[in-house]
């Protein structure tokens, strides 16, 4: 049924203890939609003009809303982390609503693509927290308000990476198996009922592609933004 | 029965209780976040994007709980085989 579900490849590299595994699905699917990405960013700066046409309003909408959002959040150094935020936005929302396409599977419902983009949102914020008040203050924040809650703030620094990646990933994949679950459930209860041919029935085909819709694209664009706003917050909360 | 089909049981069981009643407190609490949220904004429009910030702040560290025992559940279900 899925076009392009392919076995993971596994591999041992001489010398290494390790078992490296390659998900070709996940692999294919990213290049796409940084091709998409990319591709659609030429097109654009193509045909913007001054009197900007229906696509360049949106996209204008979209970036004028994330320019106000960093400005309420950082203030001057807006500048700096208004493409990252940006681009993690733009990134997590077309992976989550490529899976609309039938038989493509979306790179955020794989654990590795959202354990990675919460991984390096964890690493810039650290780095631009030191960077900004200088290590010494960076330290001294761990000990805040007194010096025995050093260990809960360190294990609330390691649970927002978990909370921040796993957010992303439950919704995208239980979405999935929501999506994948209603033919089986109809052919249960066609068989229960003696409605032949129930799994393949126009209702059920209908259905399972409203709920494609909503697990795709509604959900896809909420949990896209909370990704995105979630990684400016942690931003400019490191860096006070 | 043995005891790694026992354990297998076990562990199946208790992924669906950890997800089922590790759901109730965060589902409370986002709602009641969504709720003041948007009695704030009703109360001030011209504030949206401080109070849009907030909410989501608030959400994000209420929902992280029903989040580890989703880590916990996948845990049960695919780490102990």
């Amino acid at each position: 049924m899925n076009v392009a579900q392919i076995e993971t490849i596994t591999f041992t590299l001489p010398g290494l203890p390790f078992i490296f595994e390659i998900n070709p699905n996940t692999l294919l699917t990213t290049w796409i939609v940084i091709g998409a990405l990319f591709l659609s960013g030429i097109l654009i700066r193509q045909i913007s003009k001054l009197i900007p046409g229906k696509l360049q309003t949106a996209v204008e909408y979209i970036l004028v809303y994330f320019i106000d959002f960093c400005k309420q959040s950082l203030g001057e150094d807006w500048k700096k982390f208004f493409p990252l935020v940006t681009t993690l936005f733009l990134f997590v929302v077309v992976s989550n609503c490529i899976c609309v396409i039938p038989g493509v599977k979306s790179p955020t419902s794989d654990l590795n693509t959202c354990l990675g983009l919460g991984l390096m949102v964890f690493v810039i914020v650290h780095i631009s927290a030191i960077r900004h008040k200088g290590l010494v203050n960076y330290i001294k924040g761990y000990f805040r308000p007194f010096f025995f809650f050093f260990p809960l703030n360190v294990l609330g620094d390691l649970g927002k990476v978990i909370s921040h990646s796993f957010r992303l990933f439950g919704n995208m994949f239980a979405g999935g198996i929501i999506i994948a679950l209603i033919g089986p459930i109809a052919f249960k209860v066609g068989g229960i009922l003696a409605i032949p041919k129930a799994a393949t029935s126009p209702i059920v085909i209908l259905l399972s592609v409203i709920a494609q819709g909503f697990y795709g694209i509604f959900i896809g664009i909420i949990q896209a933004f909370v990704f995105a706003v979630l990684a400016l917050t942690y931003i400019s909360v490191a860096r006070e | 029965m043995d005891a790694a089909e026992l354990i297998k049981i076990v562990s199946l069981a208790g992924a669906g209780l950890c997800m089922g009643f590790g759901a109730i407190g965060p589902a409370a609490g986002v709602g009641l976040t969504g709720a003041e949220g948007a009695r704030a904004l009703a109360d001030r429009p011209n504030m949206s994007v401080q109070i849009m910030r907030t909410m989501l702040i608030a959400m994000a560290i209420t929902s992280s709980t029903g989040i580890y025992s989703l880590v916990i559940a996948i845990l049960l279900l695919f780490g102990i085989t």
